[in-house]
């Protein structure tokens, strides 16, 4: 198919549009050409055909009209149009179907070109849905101009370009050709290729059209004459001939199916082109039937490598795609047939995936089952033996089968041990940082690449001897494939299914994210703001692994969920995930303390801390961080008389610059205690943390709507009043949205805690970002619903809030008494300018402390929050109202955006050079420092 | 974190379990009763096993699947666990569930059950179906794990 130079006008939406009229011709041909057996069949069969021509022109006349007639009624009742939000397509001659497919359900979108289509210069276009076919939807005939015209205004509006990953005005004139087979590479393929299914299909047809033949194929005894002649005469020819004969025969059945493979893979694969074009990886191939398809790469959910047993002995292998948009054919998914390992691996990396590597940490399966399941495998022909044997003392027939059963048995056995022997060699699965490998296999050896974050369930299964020889096979849930670990030990089944787990719960996906096309580690805080290429993010599972990792580094970060908005993850050598550590939460004896590993999430802690009986006192609205990093970052809730979660340090293990770990707690270290309280992450890596705690309570969360003028009066006494106090403020609408939260009564949650209506609040996000100049309008009409709201249960379920929807975050710690006017002052600012600020502010306080880097440590504090929808333009907003923060007195909050200088740090905290001076004797090299942190402190 | 301990299934349905046996065990009991009488046999020779072999499959067996199965509904995942001779544990996490049923037979409405079944889009697990739970607490199951769908898909 020739690609045009620009692409034909796209079609206008809402307009039914036809199918080229050329297709009602290629439909009549089609049709002739499928009826055309059939008649002739139906003449032989009444036999009218010995009329002569004077029926069978009329006959056939009568038929190519007939064709025709349907073909272009089928064409006149064929069209379709693209919608604003599907397609729809209606047809039918006499029971009309129509049907609609919306955008987001379309997955791909096909063109095809069979031989016959092709000579009229038409192209099928074909929407895949995914539903294995079903729902489908094909374009039976336009030019190949408008074919493409179609694809692109179908991918614009499937999202594809709106996301991102295509950038529009990104010149499309020469793509990359991740991997092409010339005329050689394809008849080499063709070789690996035999097949001897054309005797299938000979069978096959015979069987079917056996009237045709002369004569009836199903003579036994003719046939018999006829072979017996030459059998005969075989029998009675030398043994030189025979072996001679059966050579011939043997030779001839391997030309047949070398010939059959050759002509098979032209056919299919002749011009085999993989491009990777910014919508996604375009395959196009074939000699008469010439297929285009594009598969976007982010519907790639695994990769297939496979080989065959012998094409392996030669290094050839083939790569295969499992994506969403399954084809009933499975073929269909190949990207790379038959290559080299070399030339499989841009094509690997351009799906966002890798090939393994020498530092890939490959398992075996359990010896135990492969001894187990090669046992189970002898007892067929064990039994056909003995069978045999006894038989053989009443019927001779049955001991003239037990020398040939015995050799079929040894040779079963041998090829038993081979294969044992194989797969304890060969069969291997990894898990690591960001991939799954599965290799298994003997006679079609394959590996399958996977993404953890892409699976959707994980089943350990054991069978019965499996569950006495504590061996188990692990089945994941693949979109549009299937992908199984077979044979492993129970615990490393459950720690693999740990780890997945963990990786598809991660919902703020921060680390590691696949790497860039490129092939580099990208690692992006939650917001996405925030991006970092570091070497390496190892993922350490004790102390001495960690050490280690620190020792033989320049420069290490650790991270935990990414929810920071300043580059405090940052790092060009490693950033280290804690998430894999071992470790379990232990309670000291007076109960009023535990040590947690210091990489589990709030979420985590709180939850394992319930079940002790015991709870933080107090916690932000989100859980998902690392306990460490929201110490280290002085992270708060909200209450009158409650601290940050920095003053619940009673203690730290730290592994330390020299890769030693080392205890500090108020008396032991004190002075690298001190710091260490509001850190971050600048004297060492936490591994545990000995945090204070209370006895497990309940809360009630109420919601309700509140003017703001009301709550400027009344907000000193509401936060007597309340143990945790908060509000929102759209800053255009004149309500705000006052939250507070008290102690109650044991009681379980409502079975729907769903408060907020989350999802108007995204579309009106989406508009506001759209046409910022709605903003305030949409953000008044808000506010002017109903909000009222309660749910209550368990402390730590009730403190989080679900943050689905992405936005950017500076905050400000204002002296107590300056708060309710620096937000006021704030607001009026932004109403002035009627300024594009998605995002409520939220207005919380806490408790003073006397923690050296603590924005808390001269008095209580307001904590007012500004944010941003992630998607929309925040820099300049922040950088004026940081102005007026920093004007009434306030000091960042450190893990959010702020321009703090190196002097500015030095005039809000007296004890900034204390901290610096702990810093460069814990840490002198400073491998825990990056540019950011390098600026501030060091 | 996964081996956290089971929730039992509803104790109705051993009961649910026991009747599905005595429906499976009934034709075979009447053909051993006929052959019994007809087939000029001695007595007792076909009758008492198939009578023996059916009380353990009324009696033993449902309560022995029972005790096999059982369920942990975490904040962000459903785990099923079931299966005597062939065991399956099974982890769903909410964020990949793509639809959600609440079913109800004939025979489990007699006795208040329901089935909950969780769809996913992989082929392997398309859906996974926890039977055996009050018919209340699979709607309030189903409800629980709706509000984490629709948040995580926003």
């Amino acid at each position: 198919m020739s690609e045009p130079r620009s692409p034909a006008p796209a079609p206008a939406p809402g307009e039914w549009r036809r199918t080229s009229p050329l297709s009602f011709v290629v439909g009549a041909v089609l049709s002739l050409r499928s009826a055309i057996f059939p008649t002739v069949a139906a003449l032989i069969g009444t036999g009218a055909i010995r009329q002569g021509w004077v029926v069978i022109v009329p006959a056939l006349v009568a038929m190519g009209l007939f064709a025709a007639l349907f073909s272009f009624l089928a064409w006149r009742k064929f069209r379709y149009r693209l919608g604003e939000t599907d397609i729809r397509v209606e047809r039918g001659l006499l029971r009309r179907t129509a049907r609609s497919v919306p955008y987001e359900r379309i997955q791909d979108v096909s063109l095809e070109q069979k031989l016959v289509p092709r000579l009229f210069g038409m192209v099928e276009v074909k929407f895949e849905t995914g539903a294995g076919g079903k729902d489908e939807v094909r374009v039976r005939y336009v030019t190949s101009e408008e074919a493409i015209a179609l694809r692109e205004t179908v991918r614009v509006r499937m999202g594809d370009t709106a996301t991102g990953d295509a950038p529009t005005g990104v010149t499309q004139d020469a793509p990359p050709i991740l991997f092409a087979m010339d005329r050689k590479r394809l008849a080499t393929f063709g070789l690996f290729e035999f097949s001897l299914v054309v005797f299938a299909v000979l069978a096959g047809a015979a069987q079917q059209f056996d009237f045709l033949l002369p004569f009836d194929i199903w003579d036994t005894r003719g046939w018999a004459g006829l072979l017996g002649d030459p059998g005969t005469a075989l029998q009675g020819a030398t043994v030189a001939a025979q072996v001679i004969a059966v050579a011939l025969a043997v030779a001839l059945l391997s030309l047949v199916g070398l010939a059959t493979g050759i002509v098979r893979t032209v056919l299919r694969d002749y011009g085999f082109r993989l491009e990777n074009t910014p919508k996604g990886l375009r395959r196009r191939r074939g000699l008469l039937t010439r297929s285009d398809v594009i598969m976007p790469v982010h519907r790639v959910q695994a990769l297939v490598l496979r080989t065959g047993i012998i094409r392996r002995l030669f290094g050839w292998h083939g790569l295969s795609v499992v994506s969403l948009a399954q084809d009933a054919k499975a073929g269909n998914q190949v990207i790379v047939p038959f290559a080299r390992m070399g030339e499989i691996a841009p094509a690997v990396a351009a799906t966002g995936l890798a090939l393994p590597s020498a530092q890939t940490d490959w398992h075996r399966p359990s010896r135990r089952q492969i001894v187990d399941s090669t046992l189970l495998s002898l007892i067929p022909p064990g039994l056909a033996v003995l069978a045999a044997g006894i038989g053989g003392r009443w019927f001779e027939q049955a001991s003239l089968a037990l020398l040939p059963l015995s050799a079929a048995s040894v040779t079963f056995v041998g090829l038993l041990w081979a294969r044992a022997h194989f797969r304890w060699h060969h069969d291997r699965h990894a898990i690591d940082d960001q991939y799954l490998y599965v290799r298994q296999g003997w006679f079609a050896p394959r590996l399958d690449l996977a993404l953890p974050v892409k699976l959707q369930s994980v089943e350990i299964v054991q069978g019965p001897i499996a569950q006495r020889r504590g061996y188990a096979d692990v089945k994941f849930g693949l979109a549009g494939g299937t992908l199984m670990i077979s044979g492993i030990s129970l615990e490393e089944a459950r720690a693999i299914r740990a780890a997945v787990l963990r990786t598809i719960g991660r919902v703020q996906a921060a680390v590691p994210a696949p790497p860039d096309r490129s092939g580099t580690l990208v690692w992006s805080n939650w917001s996405g703001s925030e991006t970092s290429r570091p070497r390496a993010v190892p993922r350490p599972r004790d102390e001495r692994a960690l050490g280690k990792a620190i020792r033989e580094t320049r420069s290490v970060r650790a991270t935990g969920a990414g929810h920071s908005f300043m580059p405090l993850c940052q790092s060009d050598d490693l950033i280290v995930s804690l998430e894999d550590m071992a470790g379990t939460l232990s309670v000291t004896p007076d109960r009023g303390s535990v040590r947690a590993p210091a990489g589990w999430s709030l979420k985590r802690l709180t939850a394992a801390l319930w079940t002790q009986g015991l709870a933080l006192a107090n916690q932000g609205d989100v859980n998902p961080q690392s306990l460490a990093g929201s110490l280290a970052t002085g992270t708060h809730g909200t209450g009158r008389e409650l601290g940050s979660l920095a003053t619940f340090a009673r203690g730290f293990r730290l592994v330390m610059a020299d890769g030693e770990p080392r205890w500090c707690d108020a008396t032991t270290e004190p002075d690298l205690f001190a710091a260490q309280r509001l850190s971050l992450g600048l004297f060492g890596i936490a591994t545990e943390i000995e945090v204070a705690v209370v006895p497990a309570f309940h809360l009630i969360e109420r919601t309700r709507k509140l003017r703001w003028d009301e709550v400027r009066e009344s907000f000193d006494q509401l936060a007597q009043q309340h143990r945790h106090i908060e509000f929102f403020f759209f800053p255009h609408a004149d309500d705000v949205i006052l939250k507070t939260l008290d102690l109650t009564d044991p009681c379980d949650p409502p079975p729907l805690a769903d408060p907020a209506d989350e999802q108007g609040f995204g579309r009106m996000l989406e508009i506001g970002r759209a046409t910022p100049d709605m903003v305030p309008g949409l953000q008044r009409r808000m506010m002017a619903e109903p909000i009222e709201g309660r749910r209550w249960g368990p402390s730590h379920t009730i403190f989080p809030s679900e943050r689905s929807l992405r936005f950017e975050e500076m905050e400000y710690e204002m002296p107590r008494a300056a708060g309710l006017e620096t937000l006021d002052e704030v607001v009026r600012w932004i109403r002035k300018g009627q300024l594009p600020v998605s995002f409520p502010f939220e207005y919380r306080i806490v408790a003073p402390d006397d923690i050296w880097m603590s924005p808390m440590n001269k008095g209580p504090v307001a904590a007012i929050s500004m944010h941003q929808y992630a998607p929309m333009p925040w820099r300049d907003l922040f950088a004026e109202a940081e102005a007026i923060f920093r004007s009434n007195g306030g000091r960042p909050h450190w893990a959010k955006r702020h321009t703090l200088s190196r002097a500015d740090v030095d005039a809000l905290y007296p004890m900034a050079e204390r901290f610096r001076e702990v810093r460069r004797s814990a840490d002198p090299e400073g491998k825990f420092l990056n540019a950011h942190l390098a600026e501030l402190f060091s | 974190m996964d081996e956290s301990d089971l929730t039992p299934l509803d104790p109705n349905y051993v009961k649910l379990l026991r009747l599905m046996a005595v429906l499976l065990v009934l034709p075979a009991i009447i053909g051993a009763t006929v052959l019994e009488y007809r087939g000029g046999l001695p007595r007792g020779v076909v009758l008492v096993p198939v009578a023996l072999l059916g009380l353990w499959m009324i009696v033993r067996t449902p309560l022995r699947r029972y005790r096999a199965r059982g369920y942990h509904i975490d904040v962000d995942q459903l785990r099923v666990v079931r299966g005597l001779v062939f065991n399956s544990d099974t982890i769903v996490p909410f964020g990949r569930v793509q639809h959600i049923d609440v079913d109800q037979g004939p025979l489990e409405r007699a006795f208040g059950l329901g089935t909950l079944i969780l769809h996913t889009a992989g082929n392997h697990n398309a859906s996974v179906s926890l039977p055996g739970l009050a018919h209340a607490d699979a709607l309030a199951m189903r409800e629980q794990i709706r509000a984490h769908v629709k948040r995580e898909t926003m």
